[in-house]
């Protein structure tokens, strides 16, 4: 009995071997992709590659989704510790340059020069000028507001197309007038009551998007743009930053540090009254779409507001390519697929996504094909796509390695601006700049 | 005969090492090596991205030198440890005594005050993070009903890890309360009665005979509290990211972002001997004073 047995696992096993084997030879080529995402996004990205996997029968790709784009870092990291790594991914913006230049990716400059033309705000260079990382897509900060809390504060709505828009000081004053406390008063009234307010005015995040996107509006940022000179503690920072936290401790129309940490924040905040204006990333389409079509909000896009001149900011999810991949142009292909924005339709639809390529915002026909749903609200076409291909302004993420280890020294510190303990001038000149210096210069 | 006998033990001793193999195997394997690897590790400059080179104990030194945060990262950590095993061991003490009255309904008591151990860390601090809202949070809305100022809680300097403790007595009190209670009620009822014959209250009770009796349990809920807490790592993970302004940079959170976030695996892995030789220390220094307040029935151990 038993020896019968042995022998059926050993004939199997031959079997099996032989499958292999043959099955091997004939199959096609299977490429590693590996990304991060929420669940949702597992679908889409499955349906997607499967796609690509119809067009492209002679490769096969295995998707495997890490988590959030944190836990998606610890994977991959644990992955280049073992030598494992896959052939193409999405990635965590931070590392993006790190990686890139100590040789893990291939170098993209001739993909991202042979394809359709792409918005170079969204591509990670290293300081000697190598592309090693191009974002999928384009997300940038805008206005998001109620519109029936400036109809009942009888206010204008923000301006959708950029040659209007506000200044500092407007946005300012319209905030105040849409600020209310416990008993309806606004910050201009006397014995308004600034610990119990029952809606802001406008509520301004407090990362590093929000404040880098003013910072450079006023004519200052973290870094140069070619990389070369730290501004920090340009005066125009400072300026900028201090204007930011005054909108929380001394005109009291933006809520305090937290409320960010809401999933749906914006969403949810905007529908309950709780703040009248939002600036986020134009990511919020979805969320905020999805509560106009189940509950009715009736909500509007703007441009930001601008202190010396118009800018946003861009960001979206890197893809990358290994060096160690065995099939670099399967990978490329794969690449190209995933980079063409006719690709991600879906996501660009459902308003969670803005196209990588120049032509998406310009043609119309184009255009047509991702703005043209209920989804996307009339202004759309000024206040996002308009705005975005005219205004954006590239992070210092894109083009500062030492991007993430200076912002852990910023981020920490700009808190007590952000909690009205200390001035921006303070606390830029005292705590951030003697730390991140030596970090800049690669001391 | 005699040689038999030695057979016999032999054998004896090569299956008892047999059936010990899975922990001693596991020991080896997924504990002593690993901590090898460590220090070796920590004595170079991998960044898992290059080739590791060897830079003796330069990651050591940058530690105690040139690091921006290890000293302040001592600082909360040492913080957070002290206030959590203090608040924890009282709370838990006072607890498993009311749930060790002859009450109706203890069962279901004990049972609530040990639920929340069951929570998934990750789930009770996002939980956490909504009563901790400064602007639309519970506690606030409760202290403000009942007219008391409101509190910044995580996104305060000053009380961000007080509240993390709140939070981590709420949540690891329950096996603590577990072992009390188990402690309490062997404690000799003789004892106590005999203090009552002789006239004593419920503090003579308790001074005199339950907390020398529980001190072993005391002891060991100290011990086990203290290398917990020194563990420390989601709340700042996924509640509060380290801040504001590093006040909740806890050890554990500061050697996961070196390691994992910015690639410095050799500093990471000198963090984790440093953490090691503190918690050998003091774990060291609790034992050595130990005799001063345990009291072992039955003589010294």
């Amino acid at each position: 009995m038993r020896r019968r047995f042995l022998l059926v696992l050993a004939l199997s096993a031959a079997y099996l071997f032989v499958l292999a084997l043959t099955t091997g030879a004939a199959a096609p080529v299977t490429i590693q992709y590996a990304y991060w995402g929420n669940q949702d996004e597992e679908v889409t990205t499955t349906a997607l590659l499967k796609g690509f996997m119809d067009k492209n029968p002679n490769i096969k790709v295995q998707g495997t989704r890490f988590g959030s784009n944190t836990q998606f870092n610890d994977k991959i990291t644990t992955l280049a510790a073992a030598g494992t790594l896959p052939d193409v991914s999405t990635f965590y913006e931070p590392n993006v340059l790190t990686w890139g230049m100590s040789g893990k990716f291939v170098d993209l400059t001739d993909f991202y020069k042979k394809g359709s033309p792409k918005l170079d705000v969204i591509t990670f260079v290293t300081p000697d000028g190598k592309i090693v990382g191009i974002s999928v897509a384009n997300e940038i900060q805008v206005i998001w507001y109620n519109k029936r809390i400036f109809d009942a504060a009888k206010q204008p709505y923000p301006p959708a197309e950029a040659s209007k828009a506000w200044t500092w000081n407007q946005f300012v004053d319209i905030s105040k007038k849409l600020t209310r406390d416990m008993n309806g008063k606004t910050p201009n009234d006397n014995g308004f009551d600034p610990k119990n307010i029952r809606t802001f005015g406008a509520w301004v995040q407090q990362w590093w998007m929000p404040w880098l996107t003013f910072a450079v509006s006023n004519g200052g940022g973290m870094v140069s743009q070619d990389g070369k000179k730290l501004l920090m503690d340009d005066p125009a920072t400072i300026d900028a930053i201090q204007k930011m936290g005054d909108l929380i401790n001394v005109q009291h129309v933006s809520p305090s540090p937290t409320s960010q940490q809401m999933p749906n924040a914006p969403a949810t905040s905007l529908l309950s009254g709780q703040v009248a204006m939002a600036m986020d990333g134009t990511w919020d389409l979805l969320t905020i779409g999805t509560t106009k079509e189940q509950n009715g909000l009736d909500f509007g896009i703007g441009v930001l507001p601008y202190m010396k001149k118009l800018a946003t900011t861009s960001v979206g999810t890197p893809e990358v390519v290994y060096k160690s991949t065995k099939h670099l142009d399967e990978s490329l292909t794969l690449l190209g697929f995933l980079m063409d924005p006719a690709s991600s339709l879906p996501l660009l639809q459902n308003g969670i996504w803005l196209p990588n390529e120049k032509q998406w915002y310009t043609d119309p026909t184009l255009l047509q094909k991702w703005i043209g749903n209920p989804r996307h609200p009339p202004e759309y076409k000024t206040a996002v796509v308009d705005f975005a291909l005219n205004y954006s302004t590239r992070l210092p993420l894109y083009y500062v390695p030492t991007f993430s280890k200076m912002d852990d020294v910023i981020e920490a510190a700009l808190a007590q601006v952000w909690l009205g303990q200390k001035k921006a001038a303070d606390v830029i000149k005292n705590d951030i700049m003697p730390k991140i210096t030596p970090i800049f210069e690669g001391k | 005969m005699r040689k038999r006998q030695f057979h016999a033990e032999a054998r004896e001793a090569i299956a008892g090492y047999l059936f010990a193999s899975p922990v001693i195997l596991g020991l080896l394997i997924w504990v002593i090596a690993p901590m090898i690897g460590v220090i070796l590790i920590s004595l170079t400059d991998w960044n898992v991205l290059t080739v590791p080179h060897w830079v003796g104990i330069r990651n050591y030194i940058e530690l105690f030198t040139t690091n921006l945060y290890f000293w302040n990262t001592l600082k909360v950590t040492a913080y957070y440890v002290v206030l959590n095993v203090a608040c924890t061991t009282l709370y838990s003490l006072v607890v498993a005594m009311l749930l060790n009255q002859k009450i109706g309904g203890r069962g279901i008591y004990r049972s609530i005050f040990y639920l929340p151990t069951i929570v998934p860390i990750v789930a009770s601090s996002a939980l956490w993070m909504w009563l901790y809202n400064p602007d639309f949070g519970l506690f606030n809305m409760i202290l403000q009903g009942v007219g008391l100022p409101r509190s910044l809680w995580i996104d305060s300097q000053t009380t961000v890890v007080p509240s993390i403790v709140l939070m981590s007595v709420w949540g690891g009190a329950g096996n603590t309360i577990v072992i009390f209670l188990a402690a309490l009620q062997g404690v000799p009822k003789e004892l106590l009665e005999a203090v009552e014959i002789d006239g004593g209250n419920w503090w003579h009770r308790f001074r005199a005979i339950t907390l020398p009796m529980i001190s072993p349990v005391t002891f060991f809920n100290v011990v086990t509290g203290l290398i917990a807490s020194f563990t420390i790592f989601t709340q700042s993970y996924v509640m509060t990211g380290g801040g504001p302004n590093n006040a909740s940079l806890f050890y554990v959170y500061l050697l996961y972002r070196e390691g994992f976030q910015r690639n410095n695996m050799g500093g990471a892995a000198a963090l984790s001997w440093v953490l090691i030789v503190i918690v050998s220390l003091l774990s060291l220094l609790i034992f050595r004073t130990s005799r001063r307040w345990i009291y072992y029935e039955g003589g010294e151990r």
